[in-house]
């Protein structure tokens, strides 16, 4: 899995890519959507991808790999 | 016995095998199993993965491969047009007793691989999520959707296999590689050919047949698609050729 992200503290933009599966596949774009705007801090970004995997199935990784892959990636700054 | 329709060993472009899988998906109203192959040979990419961080698209151009996004998630796959037969069922959700849970309706329907497989003498078995291996090598992965009511779940079946070539189209990243603990990649796969000599497609297709009707519990009847399927197939094939979708993310 791999995060693309744009941030200056918070997500300014956001790409979550890799061979997983969520069903339905469109929902991706808004867990993104959801996370723009939220400062980069675990307590913040967990919340967001919890409660979004109570809305789809997703096999393959899980909310946690979510959050520690968004939170390891380096933001590209401003 | 239930009845399900079989489709069996049509050749196409990727934008086209893309374009009629979703069009059963869509519209298809029995059990259907379809089972195909890929003339150029072709990259699917899963719903999911980065265009760019998978493919070497200049690779690809020059040998002559397609490069299509699949509807499904899951990996990338590459499909020789010699090396491979692609297989892809559609079954209403509420066909199998295990449609809630995922990672079991995987494992039904790899099934039908996998009874193919040991018609053909292979130990073949079962490798979550979504792997068929023979020893402890892999000789299919499939992917699935969910749409419409029905379940779509498509996945290769490897005749041969030529890792130099999938690995000259295919960006490896050495995280994947040492995540797979080293295992040079021609130790982690293998093929037909490879466990039992050389197969024919035809013989491996009719396995394929009979290893769904066990896995499904239904009779396959060699059937065609419907002119409504053909008809949305080459509607919506316009989608799986274009940089909007394939360049998605």
């Amino acid at each position: 899995m791999r995060c693309a992200l744009m941030s200056n503290g918070k997500i300014r933009g956001i790409k979550i890519t890799g061979d997983f599966f969520m069903h339905p596949e469109e929902r991706i774009v808004d867990l993104e959507q959801r996370l723009i705007g939220v400062p980069l801090r675990k307590k913040e970004i967990e919340k967001i991808v919890t409660d979004f995997f109570e809305e789809v199935v997703v096999v393959g990784a899980s909310a946690k790999d979510f959050v520690s892959l968004i939170l390891k990636t380096r933001g590209r700054g401003a | 016995m239930n009845r399900g329709r079989l489709l069996d060993m049509g050749t196409n472009d990727a934008t086209m095998n893309m374009a009629i899988d979703e069009a059963i998906l869509r519209l298809a109203d029995v059990p259907t199993l379809r089972l195909y192959r890929w003339c150029p040979s072709a990259i699917s990419l899963g719903y999911f993965q980065s265009l760019e961080d998978e493919v070497d698209q200049g690779a690809c151009e020059k040998m002559g491969i397609d490069v299509v996004r699949r509807i499904s998630g899951g990996g990338a796959v590459f499909h020789g047009a010699e090396g491979e037969i692609t297989y892809s069922v559609v079954v209403a959700e509420g066909f199998l007793e295990v449609t809630e849970d995922v990672p079991a309706s995987y494992e039904r329907l790899c099934g039908g691989v996998i009874n193919a497989l040991q018609l053909l003498g292979m130990d073949a078995r079962f490798q979550g999520i979504n792997d068929v291996v023979v020893g402890d090598k892999k000789i299919s992965g499939s992917a699935q959707t969910r749409r419409y009511g029905k379940i779509l779940q498509h996945g290769t079946v490897l005749l041969d296999v030529d890792i130099e070539r999938m690995f000259r189209v295919l960006r490896i990243s050495e995280e994947k590689l040492s995540d797979k603990e080293i295992k040079k990649a021609e130790e982690r796969v293998t093929s037909i050919r490879k466990e039992v000599g050389v197969v024919s497609s035809q013989r491996v297709a009719h396995a394929l047949a009979r290893g769904f009707e066990e896995a499904l519990g239904i009779e396959l009847i060699p059937g065609s698609l419907e002119e409504e399927e053909r008809a949305l197939a080459r509607t919506i094939r316009g989608k799986y050729g274009s940089d909007e979708w394939n360049g998605m993310r």
